[in-house]
């Protein structure tokens, strides 16, 4: 375990540090209820902060703190051989049904005294001994110092000078002896602990019976270190002895030096020492948020700027030839793709242009021609050129069914090249050319049966036929028979502009 | 060796941390061009891929426009054979009339000139009832093959009361013609 660098003792009257080779004492002032007034903190932090330079310590320096007995309860508990967690979760229980104010309110902290030892009955248990203070004490020694950018651990003064003397692990007494007050810790072989502040030895002569009655009172102790004001020690032996051994272990003056820093210092360079550390419960921990999270922070922050900033010119370094072999694989096939389908179009194109609406034709010469025409001959080509001979009945019957041709708007051009009457003068022979209009005129004009037309004059078309076809296929029979056929134009199924007969 | 003094060593470390900034700043010149080169040279090629993005965007509806005539005129020119064509669509045209109730007639086959678009002409007869002559009109834009109608002439069969004369002048085109276009436009 890395030793700290560090280590304090907060009493009542005063505040120690100690340094490797440099110390310093404050004096502090209380309010009350114990706690360090808001002068003193301000008076303290600049001198913290000034011996941290000063020793030079970095910021943040771990320190050993012990603080003194006052408000301390310190009990043994006898608890079935656990470690860890488990014994962590242990001693809290213990602590919530044996201490007068929860674990969340007190700063606590544990250790084991000796092996377990296995009992009577079979079961193994262990001896903890255990150390509580009211949470706001420690909480306030803690702030203090993290101000000055010390991260302290807290043990109690009396189990850290316990260490100056040459006792077994699982007991010792010591006795912290100053003209303002005294400090007794027992803790026991036998399972039992205490830790008493006593009033000091000023007036000497009934003080000195007090700390006697009280140190015969703890029981048989195995020996007493004292530490602290020597005068009266010669005295407290011979009115100890001979059930008490005392031994009285000398402080060296200098500043920061106390029986409690130097404790903590021997116990920092034991190794494998047990320490008692006051714990604060985490919910009670205070709020910060450490520099070494905003760092972190701030690193990931940098990054993430940074490869924002990048990562245009990562793209482009990276992406640059595989798009290339992209762009250029897909202009080959661009131009596959223009010349293929640019073909195809446009040849059929051409072929839905270049066919002539005979259909349509015929649709329109059938709503055209008036009743008892009689075609010989109906000529179509493809440049839009009609031909039909025939005969009507009358003259009228020629010129109505010119007018209506014309009327359809289906024909640019309507001529009736030649009307001859018969010589008996029932019929007049035509013979009549039209043209077309232009193929892009009549696909706009969308001819055709009518939708309401298709049960019947969707073979209208097949009117004008039957003309032709003589006495045997009149136009109904023609009709008729034409039932069955495929219908007509269909998907152009609207009226003629002209209109129907 | 003589050991430098205070003045030389000040000296010394002043050029070096001149030089030191030169090359920095140098170096950061000339990477700073390359990625800029580099920088521009990918964007050129995003536009080039977005121009032709919309260079090909016309063709889906192009190419939608053909599939639709493929499938009114039932007819794929990539599978037209120019050695065929015209044997295949004359048989086409005879099945079609003979189903449509036909009875078919002569058929003359003319091959017309080379640098026209047509390949060759048909000249069909026959003579049937008019709703047979109307249903073979509707199916010949079926066929499958590129068959123009030129010319047609409905008359009377005389032998046949009822029935009517059909002579239709028909155009096969020539697709190879089209590919040649292409090929001289290209």
């Amino acid at each position: 375990m890395k030793s700290p660098p560090l280590y304090c003792e907060f009493s009542r009257t005063s505040l120690k540090l100690l340094a490797d080779h440099t110390g310093a004492e404050f004096s502090l002032d209380r309010e009350a209820d114990g706690r360090l007034t808001p002068a003193c903190r301000e008076r303290l932090l600049p001198g913290l902060r000034q011996f941290l330079h000063t020793a030079g310590l970095p910021a943040k320096s771990a320190a050993w703190c012990a603080i003194d007995g006052r408000g301390v309860a310190l009990r043994c508990l006898r608890l079935p051989a656990v470690s860890g967690e488990a014994l962590a979760r242990v001693v809290r229980l213990q602590i919530e049904s044996e201490f007068p104010l929860p674990p969340e309110a007190l700063a606590w902290g544990f250790r084991s005294l000796g092996e377990p030892q296995r009992q009577p009955d079979g079961s193994t248990q262990q001896t903890v001994l255990v150390a509580a203070v009211k949470k706001e004490v420690v909480e306030d020694y803690a702030s203090l110092l993290a101000a000055a950018g010390i991260a302290p651990a807290f043990t109690l003064a009396a189990l850290a000078r316990a260490a100056l003397g040459n006792q077994p692990p699982d007991g010792c007494a010591t006795l912290e002896l100053s003209p303002a007050e005294c400090e007794l810790a027992v803790v026991g072989p036998q399972g039992t602990a205490s830790l008493r502040v006593l009033p000091g030895l000023e007036p000497a002569g009934t003080a000195m019976d007090f700390l006697v009655k009280v140190i015969r009172s703890q029981g048989l102790l195995p020996k007493l270190y004292v530490f602290g004001d020597h005068r009266a020690g010669p005295e407290l032996a011979r009115q100890l002895a001979p059930e008490v051994a005392c031994e009285f272990i000398p402080i060296n003056p200098g500043p920061g030096r106390s029986s409690a820093t130097l404790g903590l210092r021997e116990l920092a360079a034991r190794p494998g020492s047990q320490r008692l550390t006051l714990g604060v419960p985490i919910a009670a921990a205070p709020k910060t948020l450490a520099p070494p999270a905003l760092m972190e922070w701030g690193l990931r922050a940098a990054l993430l700027l940074l490869a924002v900033l990048l990562f245009p010119v990562l793209e482009a370094l990276i992406m640059t030839a595989p798009l290339a072999a992209k762009v250029n694989t897909f202009q080959d096939r661009a131009r596959q793709v223009e010349t293929t389908v640019d073909r195809d179009l446009d040849f059929l194109q051409y072929v839905k242009q270049s066919q002539p609406p005979c259909l349509e034709s015929l649709y329109v010469i059938s709503q055209a021609a008036p009743s008892g025409i009689h075609l010989d001959s109906l000529t179509m080509n493809r440049r839009g050129e009609v031909a039909l001979r025939g005969s009507l009945r009358t003259g009228d019957q020629v010129a109505e069914f010119r007018s209506k041709l014309m009327a359809s708007s289906f024909f640019a051009s309507v001529t009736v090249e030649e009307q001859t009457p018969t010589p008996d003068h029932q019929k007049v022979n035509i013979r009549l050319t039209a043209q077309w209009k232009a193929l892009s005129v009549l696909q706009s004009l969308a001819v055709g049966p009518a939708v309401k037309e298709s049960g019947d004059a969707t073979n209208r078309p097949g009117e004008a036929a039957s003309a032709m076809a003589g006495p045997g296929a009149s136009a109904k029979p023609a009709l008729g028979g034409a039932a069955t056929a495929p219908p007509g134009p269909q998907t152009n199924a609207v009226k003629p502009p002209g209109g129907t007969n | 060796m003589r050991a430098l003094s205070a003045q030389e060593k000040r000296t010394i470390r002043y050029a070096s941390i001149g030089i030191g900034i030169y090359l920095v700043l140098f170096g950061g010149y000339a990477m700073g061009g390359a990625l800029h080169r580099r920088t521009a040279a990918y964007q050129q090629l995003l536009t080039a891929a977005a121009d032709l993005k919309q260079q090909l965007k016309p063709y889906d509806d192009r190419g939608l426009m053909a599939e639709k005539l493929m499938k009114q005129f039932q007819l794929d020119p990539a599978k037209l054979s120019r050695a065929t064509v015209v044997g295949e669509a004359s048989a086409q045209l005879q099945k079609a009339a003979a189903s449509s109730g036909i009875q078919v007639g002569p058929i003359r086959e003319s091959t017309t000139k080379a640098s026209a678009r047509e390949l060759a002409t048909l000249q069909f007869e026959g003579s049937g009832p008019i709703a047979a002559i109307l249903g073979l009109f509707q199916r010949l834009q079926t066929l499958g093959y590129p068959v123009i109608v030129d010319a047609v002439q409905i008359t009377p069969d005389p032998m046949r009361p009822g029935q009517i004369k059909l002579n239709l002048t028909l155009v096969i085109l020539d697709f190879d013609q089209w590919k040649k276009e292409d090929k001289s436009h290209a």
